[in-house]
């Protein structure tokens, strides 16, 4: 049983149970297709940036929402200037490798310093920080045989005293196969075990395990931006007839533009199951 | 904590001591002059003096002397060959005065701090005031008429009858005609010679309420124009009865959206929200007990039965005294009675549901009794149905309404009244079954008390419960939720009738709350009983109000109501059996420590009335209110899953100070009602959900709320014909109603989701000859704003949707036409069609996003409408 549970189970079948109560009084429900006018609505910037305490290049990604008619087509932000630089005074332009993803050279990311992100694009300035954090370690890592199936199980300690937050994505051959979003707000310094994943593994599959050390900033964001993954966020399961208060997911980037930057750590760890 | 509990104990103590004092005051013998004045502190003084056979004038000079006043007389007013003996050992000068007076034919009278005036006792008989009391009642079923004016017609001054009916006057003793006037009833005078107390009971008529002959008398427009209330609207049921309705059925609740100042979100929301407030700042009474949850089936229909309501008062702007808890509105909703003269019903069948009414005397004149009904019946045609799923699914909803009252003595009166409604709804599935009720009880019990022709009291036990419940059975698990609230009122009230024109209103209340806002029971192969955030609270509240003619032209209200609201125990709290740990699914969620907490507030309410001309009159009014008690929706109103939450340590109560500004006017020559009113609200302490909050386990979360400031502002013009084959009005609203959150929409002010900048409302009832009436409303409001979806956008390698800022974005104008018809069978039975949104506009009810089947790159918006055009038809008989 898990909160997904509660949440599907219970509220959704509320809901829906909730419209029958229209369809069985007979007031039928139209439906049409009709034209919005957005023309006061601009698409928001999308500004994705990552910084970490591995080499670069760091990327930042700087596009554009489309609207709802031309969804193939995200535009990416070319020209802009993309500066990041650190509480040390280290400071760097960005180049653009390619349309929209501005690389960094020489810049190393280092645990405990501060990190500011400034854009300017079409005309407008945008601004984000992030702190670094100390980084977690897993404490172990095993494969379980289940019979014809393997199961992931890792672990690691929660820091007395440090609200840790991190994200795990598991790979397997090379695919992302599973995100979990951690907060240790109710587990401070406990030994965390994890392994309810839903994900299986065979023989000879390669597993990447990643573990990135964020701030309290970007797990509120993340999850907010994927409430599968654990943590809060709304649910999308929701029939849109009640929407309650959808939002973009609250972001660290300022002057109304959508996305984050990062300051995260990263360990990775690789099993080749056996 | 002690100090919290020390001194809301003390808060009440004091309130009781005062209307304790007060209800003495008024009861007990001052020493007064002979016209029944009370005399100065300088004539209560206690002096010894002794007379032996000393001409009267001689006795009173003496006394004079002694006692330090001044005596004023004319020679030809004392008797001069009366003697007085006596001998008086510490007695008050006014006692001795009045000794030595006594079967004279002269008393005194006295002015400013120490003259005394002697007069003749047929000077005095002109000047001395008496009191015309009683209840005034509706001559076919003895039922209590509310807000009745008397007026006695000599002296330009009068009063309305409270709400069991009761009025008081006190006059100058002196001959005059009494004018008795109450709208839909025939106006009565009374010829009376007044030298004595009175008690005078009256029974009004009512007018037949046929075409031409409509008769209103010329007192209710009047009312508008000489009383203190602003903002307000008084509803009969019999007014309204000829507006077209929704679905065929009558809702007191149609007709206050009608009204300026009051809109709707939705269609068929039948919530209301008034001057920019939300739905739940609405105090909602019914006799007196708070109604939580006023709404059936998705708030298509009001829980008030309209067959049974005597009078309904909405205020929107400064609320006299005695109401207080909500923000934005009170809604005052007072039950009839019952006939207490013979027995009769009412009987209705509609397409919804059929409703039946019981009436009549317990006790010839004495007691009576009311009992009504109702019941929907789509339940009895989906068992007929082809699919299994509709066959299995169940859905109804019913409510009862019980009144009695019984006259103990004339000085005592017991009413007993009470709401029951619950709405049911099962769906079962092939491994599944949902269920959903939800239920509203309510009952009141008060006692009227006659202290004497100018006390009148009413205590009041008033019990209210709102709870829902949703049930699910998985297999061989099942979960239920279950939310209430809970409050049971003591609470006391005195009217003084001090003068014509000037009465006192005070009283206390102890209210006791109980809110369970979720509570999950889980059975499975774990059983878990989950309680999150049970609260208690006690309120103590006690005002005391005043209103008072000035003069001919200006009339004041003026008054203070204050509250104390104790709040204990264990927020969020967990209490799971038979399992050693929090389930990881709670993890996330942010817990409280037991608390206790104290709010408390004043309230000062005033307003003012000033006669321009005998057409014209303009008021002001403020008044501040508190409220702590939310609601926590998971969406707008409508649906019933709202969780009521009390003021905490975390959330604050809400506050509303209001201004408002109002010109009123009655053209001369003609049956036209005229006003116009402005207002300013600002209100603290307002709740939302932060953005994106966790709406489904998370409402029940302090931590998913967010406060902040609100404020509304706007102009309201209404147009009203009462009388003449057509009547209506014309309503017309400009308003805004904004919000500004820290924590939302990046701290920008956004515009709250009820701001409709236009609202129109046009009411027209036309009488065709003597049996048929047409009727027809249309209704035109600016499109609400919301928070859509614009378009997409990627990020951590996905796809997701953008949205607009908080309510950027606004839904298209809503717009539609009702029309009615009611044709009368002979006198006792009608039949009624209606056609709900004549001209079929589909209005959104809701924008959503699909994918084009051909492209999915392309992403069509579609606008979701409940209903085109509804006909439906009902009749309905009285027996």
């Amino acid at each position: 049983m898990n909160k997904q549970y509660f949440k599907s189970l219970y509220l959704k079948k509320t809901w829906i149970s909730l419209m029958c109560i229209i369809w069985i009084s007979g007031l039928s429900c139209y439906r049409d297709i009709i034209n919005l006018n957005l023309e006061n609505i601009e698409p928001q910037l999308v500004i994705e940036g990552n910084i970490t305490d591995q080499n670069g290049p760091y990327q930042i990604r700087i596009s554009k929402a489309g609207g709802y008619n031309q969804l193939s087509n995200f535009p990416l932000v070319t020209g802009a200037e993309v500066f990041i630089r650190d509480d040390l005074g280290n400071f760097e332009m960005l180049t653009e490798a390619e349309p929209g993803q501005y690389h960094s050279q020489s810049l190393r990311g280092r645990t405990g310093r501060t990190y500011s992100l400034q854009v300017q694009a079409e005309g407008k300035e945008y601004h984000a920080s992030s702190k670094m954090p100390e980084a977690l370690t897993l404490d172990f890592l095993t494969l379980q045989n289940h019979g014809w199936e393997f199961i992931l199980s890792c672990g690691f300690t929660d820091r007395e005293g440090i609200k840790d937050f991190c994200r795990l994505k598991i790979y397997k051959n090379g695919e992302l196969v599973e995100k979990y979003l951690y907060q240790g707000e109710y587990t401070d310094g406990e030994q965390i075990v994890l392994d309810e994943f839903g994900v299986t593994f065979s023989r000879n599959d390669n597993i990447v395990v990643e573990l990135l050390t964020i701030t309290e900033e970007i797990y509120e964001y993340l999850a907010m931006l994927n409430p599968d993954e654990g943590g809060g966020g709304y649910d999308p399961e929701i029939p849109e007839f009640f929407p309650v208060s959808p939002a973009n997911p609250k972001s660290n980037l300022s002057n109304n533009s959508l996305g984050y930057f990062s300051a995260h750590t990263v360990r990775r760890y690789q099993r080749i199951v056996q | 904590m002690e100090n919290n509990h020390r001194s809301a104990l003390v808060f009440l103590l004091i309130l009781v001591l005062i209307c304790f004092i007060a209800s003495l005051y008024a009861q007990r013998n001052f020493p007064t002059d002979s016209r029944g004045e009370p005399v100065p502190d300088a004539l209560q003084q206690e002096i010894s003096i002794y007379f032996q056979d000393l001409p009267l004038i001689d006795a009173l000079t003496l006394l004079a002397e002694k006692g330090q006043f001044h005596l004023n007389y004319s020679v030809d007013v004392v008797p001069s060959e009366l003697l007085v003996s006596g001998q008086y050992t510490n007695i008050a000068i006014s006692t001795i005065l009045g000794e030595l007076l006594a079967n004279t034919g002269v008393g005194f009278i006295v002015m400013g701090d120490n003259q005394v005036v002697l007069v003749s006792s047929e000077y005095l008989e002109k000047i001395k005031k008496y009191t015309i009391s009683g209840f005034i009642t509706d001559a076919e079923t003895g039922e209590a008429l509310i807000g009745t004016n008397v007026s006695v017609v000599d002296l330009k001054a009068g009063c309305t009858s409270n709400v069991y009916g009761f009025y008081s006057l006190t006059v100058p003793a002196g001959n005059y005609t009494i004018n008795y006037g109450y709208i839909g009833y025939q106006p009565k005078d009374l010829e009376l010679s007044l030298h004595q107390n009175i008690r005078q009971n009256i029974e009004l008529q009512s007018s037949p309420f046929l075409g031409d002959t409509v008769v209103v008398s010329a007192s209710p427009e009047e009312h508008t124009l000489r009383t203190t209330e602003i903002g307000t609207f008084t509803l009969i049921p019999k007014e309204q009865s000829h507006i077209p309705v929704f679905l065929g059925e009558r809702d007191i609740f149609r007709s206050i959206q009608l009204l300026p100042g009051v809109t709707q979100i939705r269609e068929a929301d039948c919530g209301f929200y008034v001057r920019g407030g939300s739905s739940d700042q609405n105090l909602v009474l019914l006799d007196e007990a708070p109604v939580y949850n006023a709404v059936h089936l998705l708030g298509s229909f009001s829980v008030f039965n309209s067959d049974v309501i005597r009078e309904v008062k909405l205020i929107k702007g400064s609320a006299p005294a005695k109401y207080g808890g909500k923000l934005s509105s009170v809604l005052d909703i007072q039950m009839r009675e019952g006939s207490s003269k013979q027995f009769g019903g009412k009987a209705g069948i509609g397409t919804v549901f059929s409703r039946l009414t019981l009436e009549g005397p317990l006790l010839k004149d004495r007691a009576s009794f009311l009992v009504s009904g109702r019941r929907t019946y789509a339940d009895i045609f989906t068992k007929f149905s082809s699919d299994e799923s509709v066959r299995n699914s169940q859905m109804y909803f019913y409510d009862f309404n019980l009144k009695a009252n019984y006259r103990h003595t004339e000085k005592d009166r017991i009413y007993l009244s009470g709401y029951f409604g619950r709405d049911f709804l099962n769906i079962e599935e092939e491994t599944d079954a949902t269920s959903i009720l939800w239920e509203n009880k309510t009952g009141t019990l008060r006692w009227n008390h006659l202290f004497n022709e100018k006390l009148f009291s009413n205590s009041s036990l008033i019990f209210s419960r709102f709870r829902y419940g949703v049930g699910n059975v998985h297999e061989y698990e099942t979960v239920d939720l279950n939310s209430l609230v809970n409050d049971l009122t003591l609470k006391v009230d005195f009217e003084y009738f001090n003068n014509p024109g000037s009465a006192i209103y005070f009283g206390v209340q102890f209210i006791n709350h109980h809110y369970e806002p979720s509570r999950w029971l889980i059975n499975g192969s774990e059983y878990f009983d989950i309680r999150i955030g049970e609260r208690k609270a006690k309120e103590w509240g006690g005002y005391v109000s005043h209103e008072h003619q000035i003069n001919i032209k200006l009339k004041l209200n003026y008054g203070v109501r204050g509250w104390m609201f104790l709040v204990s125990g264990q927020p969020d709290l967990f209490e799971i059996e038979r399992m050693d740990d929090i389930p990881h699914e709670f993890y996330g969620l942010t817990r409280h420590t037991e608390e206790q907490k104290m709010h408390s507030g004043f309230e000062p309410r005033f307003s003012a009335n000033y006669l321009l001309n005998s057409t014209t009159s303009i008021k002001a009014g403020y008044a501040r209110n508190y409220q702590n008690v939310h609601m926590l929706s998971n969406a707008t109103s409508g649906t019933p899953l709202n969780v009521w939450h009390p003021s905490s340590s975390t959330i604050k109560p809400q506050r509303a100070d209001q201004v408002s500004l109002g010109l009123y006017q009655n053209p001369a020559g003609t049956p036209l009602e005229m006003s116009y009113e402005i207002f300013y609200k600002d209100m603290r302490n307002q709740l939302e959900y932060k953005d994106g909050a966790d709406v489904l386990l998370g409402s029940l979360f302090e931590s998913e709320l967010t406060t902040g400031r609100g404020w509304a502002y706007g102009i309201e013009l209404l147009v009203k014909k009462r009388a003449g084959r057509l009547s209506g009005w014309i309503g017309y609203t400009w308003s805004r109603s904004q919000r500004k959150f820290a924590e939302i929409n990046e701290g920008n002010t956004f515009p709250a989701s009820n701001d409709k900048i236009h609202d129109v409302a046009i009411v027209g009832i036309y009488q065709m000859g003597s049996h048929l009436t047409l009727s027809a409303n249309w209704i035109y409001q600016t499109g609400a704003p919301v928070t859509i979806q614009y378009g997409k956008y990627v990020v951590d390698n996905r796809v997701v949707d953008a949205y607009t800022a908080r309510n950027a974005y606004r839904m298209p104008a809503y717009h539609r036409l009702d029309i009615g018809f009611t044709y009368l069978i002979g006198k006792r039975s009608e039949l009624n069609f209606t056609l709900y949104n004549a001209y079929g506009r589909k209005n959104a009810y809701a924008i959503i996003f699909e994918e084009n089947e051909d492209n999915p790159q392309i992403l069509r918006p579609v606008r979701l409408s409940l209903f085109s055009f509804i006909p439906s038809l009902s009749y309905q008989f009285t027996f």
